[in-house]
């Protein structure tokens, strides 16, 4: 297992973000729970990168890992998460908070559950504009002539603005309980991208919206992402919502990534015995099949399957696949895959 | 919120007449003949006749209840068939005597009890956090009056550092007597600059007040504690920590603020138990407070005292958790 | 439509087999609680003294009240492991006798309540009509007062007595079940599978029975264990004032009172039944909390 990575070889890839052989174990009642094991992935400037799976294959985890916000839960994290020259893991929580929510964002699935009930949706972006935007606050008080209260309502309502809520001033004195949640999506939207941040991670972001708030949702995140030059890893268990607007698609399955490729790549050559039945599994339009699926469930993570953990539901199977776990390997130009078939090709 | 005012009193009105209600025909239906117990035991049966006669008893029920309904609205409760005083005059001299001991326990249960949840909240799973379970599981487990007989064993009997029961010491009520201004002894010495008896009644209050303590500080600790908990695992939290909030203005700035309407229930429930609490404490402690009289008219089958004890302690009881809604109406915008 | 009838068996047998199956797998983890596992042997070892008292106690006529004036006020000692009270009963045999009374008294109240408690807030939750409603309104009632209050004032009505103050207890203690349950049956009744078997046409009684039964069925035993330490203080709170167990009978409540006459000199007469009281319900409610934790795991305990 390699523990570091050189640092030349690191910064060769120009990746903003590079998550490297990251273990997450956590304790259960059932005993430890490997949730991740040897996740690797990078995300570039400005890309959209999706990370799909099933619920439970460690998609939240990987985003909850990256800017660590586990709190007090009991478990371990193993392994490097580079952003910037720091490796993320390391750093002290004053240094974590420091890029937590101003460098790198993050958007959540219930976004009425994610806004403090207790306090006005006014005061929670106030708070957020007074820690990020000190230069702006100075900017607007020189600019108009305000308080500092007025210049934080000001850009309070640009921001708001930007991400297309309307009737602002009753939205700044309203709780979380009184809006739709496609407002709440929004806002917090607002909130994550208020200091123009590198990168956003929209963790199944949009799955707990109605279909065409969820259009409007996903379009908004991808002009103002456009716009503000930041890099979206976009978790979702849609394979569709992925094909639409990611440059780059990732395959998660119980705690690993098994298959990386650019979108077009992915979709028209899939392959990963997983992948390819996930693909199967999507119904297309005008095509009269009987629907397939994968077989089987998500493996137990307490006690997984040795080998690749994919094993027990793939249908092409051989005795390896049992023993050993597959590496990482480059099948076609920037399309990897982590399967003894390929592997074993090379 | 005036609506919601109103609709509150409206209903602690309601539930004051069916208390009142209910407290009438169930003392008349207590055992034993009402005009024998009020001129005692060796009595004539013209005198037993005139008692009846004075009392009202001799008229049918309705009237009475109606004559009950009319005095009750006068603040006139009846004679006690104990003392022969009113009953006002008697409850109105012993209400600040328990409230004082009520009061300072409500204090300290609540600051303890939130001070011990927070903290063990913080260190979760810690040896702190275990300590401090084992702690608030047993003040939660320990029969008060068994807690009071401790306490008077062990700091009178053993220690020798607190007195064992009243409220002055008999030389001082003598020497430095406490004159009745408003009732709390604490507050009259202080007026009357009597320090001699104030020290001597702070010192007198200490282990009724500790016994009165406990329990709801246990109830309130564990509460708090489990409440803290479960906000931070709530969403919201989780959101404000990715958006870079640190850990101390999560946890005692936005974890406590929601945390705060469930404690301040717990800590409206206390007072009845506080309450309910006293009628053993000032037995044991000796203490002539509302509790001592509730109870000596339980022995004695004092009926008219018993109707206005319960009216007092189901009117405390209600007033304390209609306050308690208001403050929780005020502090979470949720509840509507 | 047979179809459907048919995965809706299937869906509803999943639901409560999956439950079962986790439940017997999360009972294992009490064998890791040593606290728990320290007051389930405590509770085993007096429940079982309880049961067998007559047996298990050492002067088991004076654990039921005979006097024994020669010896009275005896410190502890080899004759009398916890000495004597004042009509010389040997504390022992009184404790081991009085927990009949405490223990079994106390399992009589929650299991009564939550028998009456539990139908009645199935059948509120199930029907929002007008019978639902006015349990709802009673149960309000009564839980706008202190328990221990009205079981008092009950007592005192009826004249006190050990079987007294037991039913007195029960009458403001089963609105909690039912508020509990009722609670409980409005959000299970959300659920698709009690919805399918609804428009499927399956009557009341039926669907109390087969779905809504056995989901309320945890919550409801975590509360009787959690009121079990309760219930125990509050026969001791009335026997205390003279309103429950009338002495010569032993009870833990009304021996402590017995001893509180002479706390300075006999302490032992008070502290005994006091401790013993207090250990068992400490017991109870430690090993109430760790089932809750393991059954109900992720609702905040209070």
């Amino acid at each position: 297992m390699e523990k570091t990575i050189p640092q030349k070889a690191r910064q060769k890839t120009k990746a903003i973000l590079e998550v490297r052989d990251l273990n997450v174990a956590f304790k259960t009642a059932r005993g430890k729970a490997k949730i991740l094991e040897g996740v690797n992935f990078e995300l570039f400037p400005k890309e959209i990168l999706a990370l799909v799976g099933e619920t439970g294959s460690g998609k939240s985890v990987t985003a909850k890992s990256i800017l660590n916000l586990f709190g007090n839960y009991p478990g371990q994290i193993q392994g490097q998460v580079w952003f910037d020259t720091q490796d993320l893991l390391t750093l002290k929580d004053a240094q974590l908070e420091s890029i937590r929510g101003n460098r790198i964002s993050m958007v959540f699935q219930n976004p009425q559950s994610s806004i403090n009930p207790l306090f006005t949706l006014g005061e929670q972006i106030s708070r957020l504009i007074r820690l990020y935007l000190v230069p702006e606050i100075k900017m607007a008080r020189q600019e108009n002539n305000l308080t500092e209260k007025q210049a934080v309502i000001h850009i309070a309502r640009q921001k708001l603005n930007e991400v297309g809520l309307t009737d602002i001033d009753r939205l700044l004195k309203s709780y979380a309980g009184e809006i739709s949640g496609g407002m709440a999506q929004r806002y917090r939207i607002a909130l994550a991208l208020l200091s123009s941040p590198e990168i956003l991670i929209a963790d199944e972001a949009t799955s707990a919206l109605d279909v065409t708030v969820q259009a409007h949702i996903l379009k908004l995140m991808k002009a103002l992402c456009q716009k503000k030059q930041t890099a979206i890893l976009f978790i979702t268990h849609d394979l569709g919502i992925a094909a639409q607007i990611c440059d780059r698609v990732a395959v998660m399955y119980a705690g690993r990534i098994v298959e990386v490729a650019k979108t077009k790549s992915l979709f028209e050559n899939p392959l990963h015995p997983y992948t390819r039945g996930l693909l199967k599994a999507v119904p297309k339009f005008g095509k009269k099949e009987d629907l397939s699926f994968v077989p089987g469930m998500i493996p137990d993570l307490v006690h997984p399957p040795k080998g690749c953990r994919f094993h027990t539901r793939c249908s092409q199977a051989m005795t390896i696949c049992r023993r050993e776990k597959p590496r990482r390997v480059a099948a076609e130009s920037r399309h990897d895959v982590s399967c003894f078939l390929y592997e074993l090709e090379k | 919120m005036l609506l919601f005012l109103f609709k509150r009193f409206a209903g602690l009105i309601a539930l004051l007449v069916v208390l009142s209600t209910l407290v009438f025909f169930f003392t008349r239906s207590l055992p034993g003949d009402v005009a024998a117990l009020y001129v005692g035991g060796t009595a004539k049966a013209e005198e037993i006749e005139r008692a009846r006669v004075e009392l009202g008893l001799d008229k049918p029920l309705i009237v009475q209840y109606k004559c009950y309904i009319q005095k009750l609205l006068q603040g006139d409760m009846g004679i006690s068939l104990r003392t022969h005083r009113p009953v006002m005059q008697d409850l109105m001299e012993k209400i600040p005597m328990s409230m004082e001991l009520v009061c300072w326990a409500l204090l300290f249960a609540a600051s303890g009890g939130v001070l011990l949840g927070v903290t063990a909240a913080y260190h979760q799973g810690s040896l702190l956090d275990e300590v401090i379970k084992w702690f608030t599981s047993a003040a939660v487990s320990i029969p008060i009056f068994f807690f009071a007989l401790l306490l008077q064993l062990f700091f009178f009997n053993v220690l020798g550092w607190f007195p064992l029961q009243g409220r002055l010491d008999t030389f001082l009520e003598f020497s430095n007597p406490i004159e009745n201004i408003t009732g709390f002894s604490l507050v009259d010495t202080i007026i009357t600059g009597n320090f001699a008896a104030f020290f001597n009644v702070a010192w007198h209050m200490v282990l009724p007040v500790a016994a009165l303590t406990i329990g709801p500080l246990g109830i309130i600790a564990r509460l708090t504690r489990s409440a803290l908990l479960d906000v931070m695992q709530q969403d919201y939290i989780l959101a404000a920590r990715a958006s870079g909030i640190s850990e101390w203005v999560l946890f005692f700035y936005y974890g406590l603020r929601n945390a705060l309407s469930p404690v301040l229930t717990v800590i409206g429930l206390s007072v009845a138990l506080i309450l309910l609490s006293t009628f053993y404490v000032e037995m044991i402690f000796n203490w002539p407070g509302i509790g001592y009289y509730a109870l000596a008219a339980i022995m004695s089958l004092d009926y008219t005292a018993l109707m206005g004890v319960s009216l007092m302690i189901g009117t405390v009881y209600v007033m304390a958790n209609t306050l308690m809604d208001i403050v929780r109406r005020i502090v979470d915008p949720r509840i509507k | 439509m047979e179809l459907q009838a048919e995965s809706y068996e299937q869906m509803a047998k999943q639901v409560v087999k999956e439950h079962r199956q986790v439940k017997w797998f999360l009972l294992g983890q009490l064998l890791k609680r040593k606290a728990a596992m320290l007051s389930l042997i405590i509770l085993v070892l007096t429940v079982t003294a309880a049961l067998f008292a007559p047996w298990v106690a050492p002067y088991p006529d004076q654990g039921m009240g005979a006097v024994n004036i020669s010896q009275r006020l005896s410190p502890p000692s080899n004759e009398h492991l916890l000495g004597t009270d004042i009509y010389g009963r040997d504390m022992l045999s009184r404790v081991i006798c009085g927990a009949r009374i405490s223990i079994f008294g106390g399992m009589f109240i929650v299991v009564t309540a939550a028998f009456i408690g539990v139908p009645l807030g199935l059948w509120a939750g199930y029907n929002e009509g007008k019978s639902g409603a006015v349990i709802i309104k009673v149960v309000e009632l009564f839980l706008s007062f202190p328990a221990t209050l009205i079981a008092m004032a009950i007592t005192i009505l009826f004249g006190a007595g050990w079987s007294t103050a037991l039913i007195a207890l029960v009458i403001p203690w089963w609105p909690w079940y039912t508020r509990l349950v009722q609670g409980e049956v409005l959000s299970i009744k959300q659920m698709l599978y009690v919805e399918a078997a609804r428009m499927l046409g399956y009557g009341k009684i039926y669907i109390i029975f087969r779905h809504l039964l056995p989901n309320v069925i945890t919550p409801v035993i975590v509360m009787i264990l959690l009121d079990l330490g309760p219930a125990i203080i509050a026969i001791g709170l009335l026997s205390f004032l003279g309103l429950g167990t009338q002495p010569p009978m032993a009870d833990w409540g009304l021996m402590v009172w017995e001893g509180a006459q002479n706390i300075l000199s006999e302490w032992w007469i008070a502290i005994v039944p006091g401790c013993a009281m207090f250990i068992v319900v400490t017991a109870f409610n430690i090993f109430g909390d760790a089932l809750k934790d393991i059954l109900t795991p992720g609702r905040s305990s209070g």
